[in-house]
């Protein structure tokens, strides 16, 4: 797409200097020795299972997440806006839930509509007027920055429920390190390696405050989930149980699970299942993933979820509109991220602007994710953009529109060749007793020449992420 | 430790064990039948296929030897093929990646994936004698990739206890089924019309339990039943006699129950005590061929008991019980 930013080169044709040794080095393999580099990477994501499932076949298919072998370079001082502007906005959502579970003073001071909130279907009445440690709701968010034609970050939408990709962020460093040690003897890149050592304490900060050496363990849909390689490697790190549903009970409002030595008590539990699951008699009742119980031990207290029930309503598309506005009323600041334009199709202005130009805007349902619920329409058909009408005009309040972005590009390794694809950037963002951000993240890459998607369901693939020093 | 993880570490060991015993047993009787006269190799694979456990849906159509080896290591409608088994295995260790070390998963999805892609590819066609060695060689990986890169606590025992009660069962299961046709009148001992195809058998046997060597060293090449018998049953050193599954099954059970001091050990224990006693403290004499039909039984029957046992003490014990001050 024209007028993208280049992450590579500048818009007079030069080099931007963190790509100079990384292109020099990269060029001097020639193509036949990249692509042996290419193979032995694959091959190591295959052997050590890095795979996620594709959904739609009868039954889940095992994929390898498809790796790209040109890093993606970020400066320290760009690092430096990111880290402060995502701060910024998770401490705001943090604030931002537990007013709107609590005395909901944001509504009454009419700063977002009381009918936006009410009617997201994320929004949890379970959950009003019930304390969570802390008061952190969103202890992990992973928020999606994409980068816009002048340079600067833009965060595209905020993923506060239960965010993925943070095993692929750390798989590719490690396999890159295996692959082409050379390069960062060079280059000053800073470590995400820590990353379990810096969320166990981040879940522990979290439990009932009564509870001394809490028990952490990580709650798993099960090998059928498209990111169970993640819970895996994520339990194993942490040195933590990986626990479905059925290893727990719940007995007198407190959470067990079942060991061959007896039942013990589990104190947090970072969840990696939908709100809609974790209590069939609270939510849905044909859900097999979740805990009899669980969210009357919550409501008691007895039990830490990572991310809190209800975090949904802060990442849904519609709210994203205000989170400017959210982080001006409760941190008088003005954000330094900045949003991306969006049309709200509930109001009716605004609809009827979507609705005239659904052939150059993004539409989005807004409780999804994963690229699903989505029409790009500068990239659709007449009868796309005809069903999407339909699908607005019956439930406005469900979509959102952007302008279509041209998100920047990077150099890939593809076919033996390099060229250039679409990337956004997703880092990963922690609060406890403290906020902390990873620096790096996952570089999810659009493979399809031209295309806009970089969703690993929809073709799309990674990078490894390097922040610098300086 | 979990319970449902202790389960499937159990799971993945057994289902190891079976890949490499049959690996082992398709490849020895793959090569024998070369050197043997069709009408003993016809005999000797329907004893195959009763010492695996493994009926095949039509077994009258079974003559060519590769016709039941495909069968018996690629067949999915078979529950107990090889692949099956390494699917089984490898499935297991999926649902317990974190508790497993890397090493483990590694070797055993590589077990996996070569055993799925040979089923088309010419590998298995072109020498299967060598296919089923880099199966074997792939187990002895995984057991050692295990016992050296995971810590020897509770699940490793719990990966011990599924591989030896898995081998003392399938050893049993051969042994019995070789014994009773031995012992069918008109079959038993000299009696038998060919001396080259009752000594094959005899190799055949040892062989698939990696015994033969071991065998030599204790008794010479000389082949005599009730020493083969005594040696795979009772020899309390080899590592494939059934008295030397019931040990490590014994001390493996043992340490579980120290570990999880659980009050529910002491029945699966006893069993596996008495197990392990019986075959110690029995005295192999000249008439352990007549005896042999009933102690095989037993250790099949013991087996059974354990299997159970581990699972009331361990992993679906009742909640109540818990629950209650």
């Amino acid at each position: 797409m024209d007028g993208a930013y280049d992450e590579m080169m500048s818009s007079d044709g030069e080099l931007r200097p963190a790509y100079r040794d990384l292109c020099e080095r990269l060029f001097s393999l020639g193509a036949n020795e990249l692509n042996e580099i290419q193979k032995s990477a694959d091959l190591s994501f295959l052997y050590q299972g890095v795979t996620f499932t594709v959904y739609g076949k009868d039954e889940g298919i095992e994929r390898v997440f498809p790796f790209d072998l040109i890093p993606r370079i970020i400066s320290g001082r760009e690092w430096n806006t990111i880290e402060s502007g995502l701060t910024q906005r998770i401490q705001a959502l943090n604030l931002f839930l537990h007013d709107l579970y609590h005395d909901a003073k944001i509504l009454k001071d009419g700063v977002i509509p009381q009918e936006v909130v009410y009617t997201c279907k994320h929004y949890r009445r379970e959950m009003r007027g019930v304390d969570v440690p802390r008061d952190i709701y969103v202890a992990i968010a992973g928020s999606d920055l994409v980068r816009l034609p002048g340079g600067e970050f833009a965060v595209l939408e905020d993923n506060l429920r239960v965010p993925s990709g943070v095993s692929y962020m750390l798989a590719n460093r490690q396999v890159m390190k295996q692959v082409l040690p050379g390069l960062f003897e060079e280059y000053g890149v800073r470590t995400v390696a820590n990353y379990a050592q810096v969320l166990l304490p981040t879940l522990q900060s979290l439990a009932p405050h009564q509870r001394s050496e809490p028990t952490v363990a990580l709650l798993t849909p099960g090998v059928y989930n498209s990111a169970y390689y993640e819970h895996t490697f994520l339990a194993r790190q942490m040195g933590i149980m990986l626990i479905e549903g059925r290893d727990l009970l719940v007995h007198d409002n407190v959470v067990y699970m079942r060991t061959s030595a007896g039942l013990k008590r589990v104190d947090v539990i970072y969840r990696r299942i939908d709100d809609d699951f974790v209590d069939p008699l609270a939510y849905r009742s044909d859900s097999t993933l979740g805990v009899p119980g669980l969210m009357n031990a919550y409501r008691a207290g007895n039990v830490t979820l990572a991310n809190a029930i209800g975090t949904g309503v802060a990442d849904d598309k519609a709210i994203y509109a205000y989170v400017p506005a959210i982080i001006r009323y409760y941190l008088g600041q003005d954000a330094i991220l900045p949003n991306i334009e969006t049309y709200l199709c509930s109001d009716q202005k605004q609809r009827q602007h979507v609705l005239e130009n659904l052939d150059k805007l993004v539409v989005k349902a807004v409780g999804e994710s994963g690229g699903y619920g989505m029409l790009i329409g500068p990239h659709s058909t007449k009868e796309e953009q005809d069903a999407f009408r339909r699908l607005i005009e019956d439930d406005p309040r469900n979509y959102i529109a952007q302008p279509t972005l041209a998100l920047s590009k990077a150099p890939c390794f593809i076919d033996g060749e390099v060229d250039s694809r679409h990337v956004d950037l997703r880092p990963f963002i922690l609060s406890g007793e403290r906020t902390q951000i990873m620096p790096g993240g996952l570089t999810r890459v659009a493979l399809k020449k031209g295309s806009l998607v970089v969703n690993s369901s929809q073709g799309g693939g990674s990078k490894d992420t390097w922040v610098l020093y300086e | 430790m979990l319970s449902r993880v202790a389960d499937s570490l159990y799971w993945m060991s057994r289902y190891l064990e079976r890949v490499e015993h049959m690996a082992r047993v398709s490849s020895v009787n793959l090569s024998m039948a070369l050197e043997q006269s069709p009408e003993a190799a016809s005999r000797r694979w329907q004893r195959v296929l009763g010492g695996l456990r493994s009926r095949p849906p039509h077994s009258e159509g079974f003559h060519d030897p590769a016709e039941v080896a495909y069968w018996l290591i690629f067949n999915q409608t078979n529950h107990n093929s090889l692949a099956s088994c390494a699917k089984g295995a490898r499935d297991n260790a999926r649902q317990v990646r974190e508790s497993i070390s890397i090493e483990m998963w590694e070797h055993i999805n590589r077990l996996y994936f070569r055993v799925r892609e040979a089923r088309e590819a010419s590998e298995w066609r072109e020498n299967q004698g060598e296919y089923l060695s880099g199966i074997i060689e792939t187990c002895h990986m995984i057991s050692g990739v295990t016992d050296s890169t995971l810590s020897h606590g509770e699940g490793w025992h719990f990966i011990q206890v599924g591989r030896y009660s898995e081998r003392a069962s399938s050893i049993a299961a051969l042994l019995d089924v070789h014994f009773a046709e031995l012992q069918k009148p008109g079959l038993r001992g000299k009696a038998r019309r060919d001396e080259t195809d009752t000594y094959l058998d005899w190799v055949a046997l040892l062989s698939s339990c990696i015994a033969f060597d071991a065998y030599r060293k204790v008794h010479t090449a000389q082949l005599l039943p009730e020493r083969i018998a005594e040696f795979l049953v009772f020899n309390p050193e080899f590592p494939h006699s059934v008295c030397f599954a019931a040990q490590e099954l014994e001390n493996s059970l043992r340490a579980i129950g120290k570990i999880t001091r659980s009050h529910r050990a002491s029945r699966v224990n006893n069993v596996a005590h008495r197990l392990r006693s019986t075959l110690s403290f029995s005295q192999p004499s000249e008439q352990v061929l007549d005896t042999m039909n009933s102690h095989l039984r037993y250790v099949l029957d013991s087996c059974g008991q354990i299997h159970h046992a581990i699972h009331q003490a361990y992993i679906a014990y009742p909640v109540e019980q818990e629950l209650s001050p």
